[in-house]
């Protein structure tokens, strides 16, 4: 298949891009390590801890909003959380959020995924509309448009769900993240600046330490694309890191860029620190 | 520096063009390819002394990139908009699942654009099995076990593959 190799090859004929210095990829495989060996250590007493805080802790119930659209308002009461969101009781560790007593682990994995998504779109400020169905047809191919899901990672847990956001002829996607006992967390720090920012965040820049009305102290960061920023807002528990993120549209379905963002840094950072994320 | 890092050190600047020229071919675009790298790098470290003692480095390091690149594919920020200061060619990791066409502004020959457009066209895990089979030499029992699959998925899915990228380019005079 010579030919499919002369393909590659043609691809690859362009001129690429300064590879990253040894010297740099060795300074972050330098941290990941580092932060493994701190989180290994964190990860165990943060296991004591929420398993005290589950006997402790009630049951939670999280609000659904399975309709798919959100409150078309004023737009102009701007990218705020929802107050009535926002002022959620501190942190709770039930450990089976909207699940019943005879779920399976599975079961309750992908119902707290869901309540994610739940709470991520009743989270949303008035003024913006997500889409009614999963996935689409776009130009291209069919496309996701929102999402929830759980998977084991690297031994813990990590839970997904994200939506496309749109005002007008703009569009964002807001996710949330919640990891919990993987390579993905983020230490617990007094000052969350001085730390790293998640894996997955290609750069990190204008970090702010945002006290939520939890009382978590987040990080929020963005990485500066092409066409707009992705916002990062992290809140760090022992054994558990939750991120809240908004990102601009690819152009598949030829929106702009959301400005303002649907979340000021306030707002992502009140996002990311919902006590009810917590698994 | 201690020996394990200057080791690391010297395997990065021997294998990571490669790597990345590899990862480019998976995902067409630089700025992802450099993430995939360095996400198979770190993992690398990581698991060095294991990795170092009883496999075979290439072979860990082939089959990182690939299950990265996978693993990127299954995340949100799949259809996030590309970086900047990346060579704008072909960004199709900024799109759906579906693989779709990519837009934005292109460089280069048009030949190439065809092409990058061609390969995008195809889905992630076919062109993975391209990648690995056609470009890196790998054989289908090794493909397989990189994609956690069975030999015969490797073979059905390096067929449509081929039949995809052929159907893709089948109006291009070139590549008949």
């Amino acid at each position: 298949m010579t030919d499919v190799k002369q393909i590659f090859q043609r691809v690859l004929d362009t001129p690429a891009p300064p590879l990253t210095p040894a010297v740099t990829t060795l300074a972050v495989a330098r941290r990941a390590r580092q932060r493994r060996r701190t989180l290994t250590i964190a990860a165990s007493c943060g296991a004591a801890a929420i398993a005290v805080a589950a006997v402790l802790a009630g049951p939670v119930m999280l609000r659904s909003n399975a309709g798919g659209v959100v409150d078309v308002g004023d737009p102009s009461i701007g990218p705020t959380v929802n107050p009535t969101v926002a002022t959620q009781p501190p942190p709770t560790t039930d450990p089976t959020p909207t699940g019943t007593a005879t779920a399976s682990p599975d079961d309750q994995a992908a119902q707290h995924a869901q309540a994610m998504l739940d709470l991520l779109i009743a989270s949303l400020p008035s003024g913006y509309t997500v889409p009614e169905t999963d996935t689409a047809t776009c130009p291209g191919g069919p496309c996701q448009l929102r999402f929830a899901e759980a998977s084991p990672l690297d031994g813990g847990m990590y839970y997904l769900a994200g939506t496309d956001v749109y005002r007008g002829d703009a569009g964002s996607v807001v996710s949330l993240d919640v990891y919990v006992g993987t390579s993905e967390l983020l230490p617990v720090l007094d000052h969350p600046c001085d730390g790293p920012a998640v894996r997955h965040q290609s750069s990190d820049e204008g970090c702010q330490e945002i006290t939520t009305s939890t009382g978590a102290v987040a990080r929020v960061s963005y990485a500066p694309k092409t066409a707009g920023r992705i916002y990062y807002a992290s809140v760090a528990y022992p054994g558990i890191t939750v991120v809240a993120r908004e990102a601009p549209l690819g152009g598949m379905l030829q929106l702009s860029v959301m400005d303002p963002p649907v979340f000021d840094p306030q707002g992502l950072a009140e996002l990311a620190a919902l006590p009810e994320l917590l698994p | 520096m201690a020996a394990h890092d200057a080791e690391f050190t010297e395997y990065y600047a021997t294998r990571a063009a490669s790597v990345r020229s590899t990862a480019y071919l998976l995902c067409g675009d630089w700025h992802t390819a450099e993430d995939l790298v360095q996400t198979t790098f770190t993992k690398l470290y990581l698991a060095w002394d294991r990795v170092h003692a009883h496999e075979r480095m290439d072979a860990y390091v082939r089959k990182t990139v690939i299950r990265a690149f996978i693993d990127l594919r299954r995340r949100p920020w799949r259809r996030e908009v590309p970086s900047t200061g990346q060579t704008a060619t072909g960004e199709w990791t900024t799109v759906s699942a579906g693989g779709a066409v990519p837009s934005g502004p292109e460089t280069g020959t048009e030949d190439r654009v065809v092409l990058l457009r061609a390969l995008a066209a195809v889905p992630p895990r076919q062109r993975a099995v391209l990648v690995l089979r056609y470009w890196e030499d790998v054989s289908e029992a090794a493909t397989a076990e990189i994609l956690n699959c069975s030999t015969g998925t490797v073979k059905s899915q390096a067929a449509r593959g081929l039949a995809n990228l052929r159907a893709q380019l089948s109006h291009v005079e070139a590549f008949r």
